[in-house]
């Protein structure tokens, strides 16, 4: 697969004769990545899929409002954690996810899933990592799964370096307590 | 050290979740032939916009029948002490006049109003 630059898709997508294409290049691209982001903050494949096609079509019917002032995956990755954390949201409003206890749904959830295939500590720290508020969880997935750098993630999620810094010090401190608890 | 350097060890950073065989490779196909033309989107657009714009336009009109209404039931009940005939004239003199000054205020000309006064009714 021939991999565009970011500067070769915005100038396919100004025209209307080649955005249509240019758009698809995006998903060929940004796919994979965006889909991880998803699947670890929401746990479920058939979730994460569904997001994942939302972020899409957002992005297609929002195109021509994109001005540049970013870049395009940074402004992709945002629509992309808005709707994980919108599902988040309307998730616990519904009271599908004991607010008390995330992590005991979770495991259910991941015991009974066929796409789950981690160990028991695996699940441990899947579970931990659901009693994470949405945006923490977020912060620890980038930082600790995908070793983005915290100037990226702050440009992603509009929050100061210095906050995220302690965002993420507090998930490991949290998570390594709960880790503790479950043995 | 880093302060994640407990879990590392422990857990590491295997990625324990799965996806259904080719999903990755049949995605971009699948979510093109979902993605609405982009006329369609544009259309759609469109149409809100202009509802949105016309939304005061409706409450102008809203705010004349409401007050046609509450100056016609005012003049019928202090008028009521004199002759019929009398009352009807008046109220037909200061209803008008009151419309046409609403109307000259809402900058609408005669074809907006009915226009305006017909979505309204329907609405």
């Amino acid at each position: 697969m021939k991999l565009y630059s970011e500067k070769e898709i915005l100038q396919l997508l100004q025209s209307e004769n080649t955005q249509r294409k240019a758009f698809e290049q995006i998903v060929k691209q940004y796919s994979q990545q965006l889909y991880w982001q998803i699947r670890r903050m929401v746990f479920s494949h058939d979730d994460a899929n569904d997001l994942l096609q939302d972020t899409f079509i957002k992005a297609w019917q929002n195109i021509d409002s994109f001005r540049g002032d970013s870049k395009f995956t940074t402004w992709l990755y945002r629509i992309a954690i808005n709707e994980c954390i919108s599902f988040l949201k309307k998730q616990h409003q519904s009271e599908k996810v004991d607010l008390d206890a995330p992590e005991a749904d979770i495991s259910l959830q991941l015991e009974s899933d066929s796409y789950f295939d981690g160990d028991e500590i695996q699940l441990k720290l899947q579970m931990a990592i659901a009693s994470l508020p949405p945006k923490q969880r977020m912060v620890f997935n980038m930082k600790y799964y995908q070793d983005m750098k915290y100037g990226e993630i702050s440009d992603l999620l509009g929050t100061s370096v210095g906050a995220l810094k302690a965002s993420y010090h507090l998930a490991v401190k949290k998570i390594e307590q709960l880790l503790n608890e479950m043995d | 050290m880093k302060e994640e350097d407990e879990i590392l060890k422990r857990i590491g950073k295997r990625n324990p979740f799965k996806v259904p065989d080719n999903y990755f490779e049949n995605f971009t196909s699948e979510m093109m032939s979902k993605l609405p033309e982009k006329e369609e989107s544009v259309l759609k657009m469109k149409t809100h916009t202009l509802k949105m714009r016309l939304r005061p336009l409706y409450y102008v009109a809203a705010l004349i029948i409401g007050a046609v209404f509450i100056i016609q039931f005012g003049f019928r009940k202090t008028g009521s002490t004199e002759k019929e005939g009398v009352i009807t004239k008046t109220e037909v003199t200061a209803s008008d006049r009151m419309i046409d000054e609403l109307v000259d205020r809402s900058m609408l000309d005669d074809y907006s109003l009915y226009v305006y006064l017909s979505d309204a009714d329907g609405e």
